[in-house]
C-alpha cells in the first residue's frame, strides 16, 4: 500500500496498485466541468463551475461566506461527491474513483484548515508524522522528511511539544507542515488565516507563497480582502453558484467583487 | 499498527480506569440498596400480617360456653392456638411492671378473653378482617382487637422502605447508564478527531480500523484476566 516515494516529481497513483500514469504528468492539475452541488433543491449550492488550475499556479477562490468555497474544496478532495459535471484531476475524474482510491487521491492533496484539525494530545512531530505513517514509509525517513517539514514552516526543534500548548499561528504552521510532508500536488488551504490576527494572517499567507515557490499547486480559499490586496494573483469568484475569473487579481474585478465580497 | 493502539490505551487509561472505578462503585451501591430492599420485603412478609387477635368476651358467659367457643375457633385454619385468658389472669399479667393500683384493682375491671395466635405469615390481613367480623357476631362476644392499625403502620412504614430503596436502585442505574455513555461519548470524541486526520492525510479503512480492534481485544483481555 505505502510505497517510499521521495521524489519531488508528481506521481498520482490513486489506485491501491500504484498505477502510474505517465501521461497525467502533462495535464492540467484539476479541471472543473459543468460542476453542481446541490444540498437543497431550492438552493443548489454549485450550479455550473468550469475552472481549469495549472501545474504550479497560485489561485485565490474568493466569495461571500455561504458561497460555496469550501464545497468547492471538499469536492476536490473528495469528502463530497459532485451531483453532476467533472472534476479531472491529473486527467483522471475523481467522481468514478472508488471507495478504496479516495485514501490514494488524498495522499496527493495536502488540506489546511481554518480550524486546524490537529489532534491535540499528539505532539508536534505525531500530527506531523501521521501522513507518511500512513504511507508506511519507514521511521528513518518519516523522522528526516518531518524534520525537513517543520523546518519549512519555522517550527524546527519543537517536534516533541503538545500543539494543544501552541498558539494558533503555530497551530497552522503544525498543520500546513502536515500538509507539504507527502510533496503533495496540491495544497488546499480553506480559510487557513480565518482564526488569526491579520499580522499572523499575513505570514501564513507568505508561508502558503513559499510553497508556491517550491512548485506545489496553491488553492487558497479566502473572502479577507486584506489578503487579496496585498497579494495579486489569480482570483477566482463564486458568485451566484458560479465561477467568475479575474486573472490580474482584485483590480480587474472591479464591481463584480464589490459586489461579491462586499457582504462580509 | 501496534504502536498506534499502544499508545491510544495509555492514552485513555485514567479515563478508562476512572470509570471503571465509577461504575464499580455505583454498582456496589446498588447491590446495597437491593439488599435492603430485599430485607425489607421479607419483614413486610414476616411483620406486616397479624400475628395476634384478642377476643373479649362479653360478661356473664358461662364456663362451658367460654369453652366450646375457645374449641371452635381453635379449630379455625387461621388460628395456631387459642387461649383463655380470665379476668383474673388479665389483671395479673397488666400488673406484672409492679403497678400497685392495677394489683389492686377489682377483677370485675377487666375482661377475660381467648387469645388467638395466628399462623405465621399463612393468613393475609384481609382475611383475619373477615374472621373477626364473623367473630364479632356470636353474642358472648363484646369485641374483637386484630391490632390493625398496629400491622397496618408497620407494612405502611416498610412497603414506603422498600419504595425509597426502589427509587435509589434506579437513581444508581440511571447513573451508571450516565457514566458509562459520557465515558464513551468523551473517549469516541476524542478519537473521532483522530480518525478524522486519520481519513484526510489518505489512511485506508483497514489502517484506521486496525489500532481500535487491537485495543479492543487488549482491554477485553485485561478485563477477562481481571475478573
Ligand atoms: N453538508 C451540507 N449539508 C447541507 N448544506 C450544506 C452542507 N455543506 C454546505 N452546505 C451549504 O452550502 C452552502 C455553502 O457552504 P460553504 O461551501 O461552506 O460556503 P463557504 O465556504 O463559501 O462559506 C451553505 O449555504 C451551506 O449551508
Ligand atoms: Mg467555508
Amino acid at each position: 500500500m505505502g510505497r517510499s516515494r521521495v521524489s519531488n516529481n508528481f506521481r498520482p497513483h490513486f489506485r491501491p496498485d500504484g498505477h502510474f500514469d505517465s501521461a497525467a504528468a502533462h495535464k492540467p492539475i484539476l479541471v472543473l466541468e459543468n460542476v453542481m452541488k446541490v444540498f437543497r433543491a431550492d438552493a443548489p449550492v454549485l450550479r455550473g463551475v468550469d475552472l481549469t488550475i495549472e501545474r504550479g499556479e497560485f489561485v485565490f477562490v474568493t466569495g461571500p461566506s455561504g458561497a460555496g468555497k469550501s464545497t468547492l474544496l471538499k469536492l476536490i478532495y473528495k469528502a463530497e461527491t459532485v451531483d453532476e459535471g467533472r472534476i479531472l484531476f491529473c486527467g483522471r475524474d475523481i467522481a468514478r474513483l472508488t471507495e478504496d482510491s479516495v485514501p490514494h487521491l488524498r495522499r496527493n492533496i495536502g488540506v489546511v484548515f481554518q480550524d486546524f484539525r490537529l489532534v491535540p494530545y499528539w505532539t508536534v512531530f505525531e500530527n506531523v508524522a501521521v501522513a507518511l505513517q500512513v504511507m508506511g514509509l519507514p521511521p528513518r525517513v518519516i523522522r528526516s522528511r518531518v524534520a525537513v517539514a517543520l523546518e519549512r514552516v519555522g517550527l524546527d526543534g519543537r517536534g516533541d511539544e503538545k500543539v494543544s500548548v501552541l498558539s494558533g499561528g503555530e497551530q497552522q504552521r503544525v498543520t500546513i507542515a502536515r500538509a507539504i510532508v507527502t510533496e503533495p500536488a496540491v495544497v488546499l488551504a480553506d480559510e487557513p488565516t480565518g482564526n488569526l490576527d491579520p499580522v499572523l494572517a499575513l505570514d501564513i499567507l507568505g508561508l502558503f507563497e513559499e510553497i508556491n515557490e517550491g512548485g506545489t499547486t496553491v488553492i487558497f480559499a479566502t473572502h479577507d480582502r486584506t489578503l487579496l490586496e496585498v497579494s495579486p494573483r489569480r482570483l477566482v469568484v463564486i458568485d451566484d453558484g458560479r465561477c467568475i475569473e479575474a486573472r490580474a487579481g482584485l483590480a480587474g474585478l472591479g464591481g463584480v467583487l464589490d459586489h461579491g465580497i462586499s457582504i462580509n | 499498527m501496534f504502536e498506534r493502539a499502544r499508545k491510544g490505551l495509555r492514552q485513555q487509561l485514567g479515563t478508562q480506569m476512572m470509570s471503571v472505578a465509577t461504575v464499580a462503585l455505583a454498582l456496589f451501591c446498588m447491590a446495597g440498596a437491593l439488599l435492603v430492599l430485599e430485607n425489607a420485603g421479607a419483614m413486610v412478609r414476616r411483620w406486616g400480617a397479624p400475628v395476634k387477635v384478642t377476643v373479649f368476651l362479653a360478661e356473664g358467659a358461662t364456663v362451658d360456653q367460654v369453652d366450646s367457643l375457645r374449641r371452635a375457633l381453635a379449630a379455625l385454619p387461621e388460628v395456631e392456638e387459642a387461649r383463655y385468658v380470665s379476668a383474673a389472669e388479665a389483671r395479673q399479667s397488666l400488673s406484672a411492671g409492679g403497678d400497685r393500683t392495677v394489683a389492686t384493682a377489682p377483677v370485675e375491671l377487666f375482661p377475660a378473653t381467648i387469645e388467638l395466635r395466628l399462623v405465621p405469615s399463612a393468613v393475609s390481613a384481609e382475611r383475619v378482617a373477615s374472621v373477626a367480623l364473623r367473630v364479632r357476631r356470636i353474642p358472648m362476644v363484646s369485641e374483637v382487637e386484630t391490632y390493625r392499625g398496629f400491622t397496618e403502620r408497620l407494612r405502611g412504614l416498610l412497603v414506603g422502605g422498600r419504595a425509597a430503596a426502589g427509587v435509589i436502585a434506579l437513581g444508581v442505574l440511571l447513573c451508571v447508564f450516565a457514566v458509562v455513555s459520557n465515558t464513551v461519548r468523551m473517549s469516541l470524541a476524542a478519537r473521532l478527531r483522530e480518525i478524522e486526520v486519520l481519513r484526510l492525510v489518505g489512511a485506508t479503512r483497514s489502517y484506521i480500523r486496525g489500532p481500535f480492534l487491537i485495543e479492543g481485544a487488549m482491554l477485553g483481555g485485561a478485563g477477562r484476566s481481571w475478573r
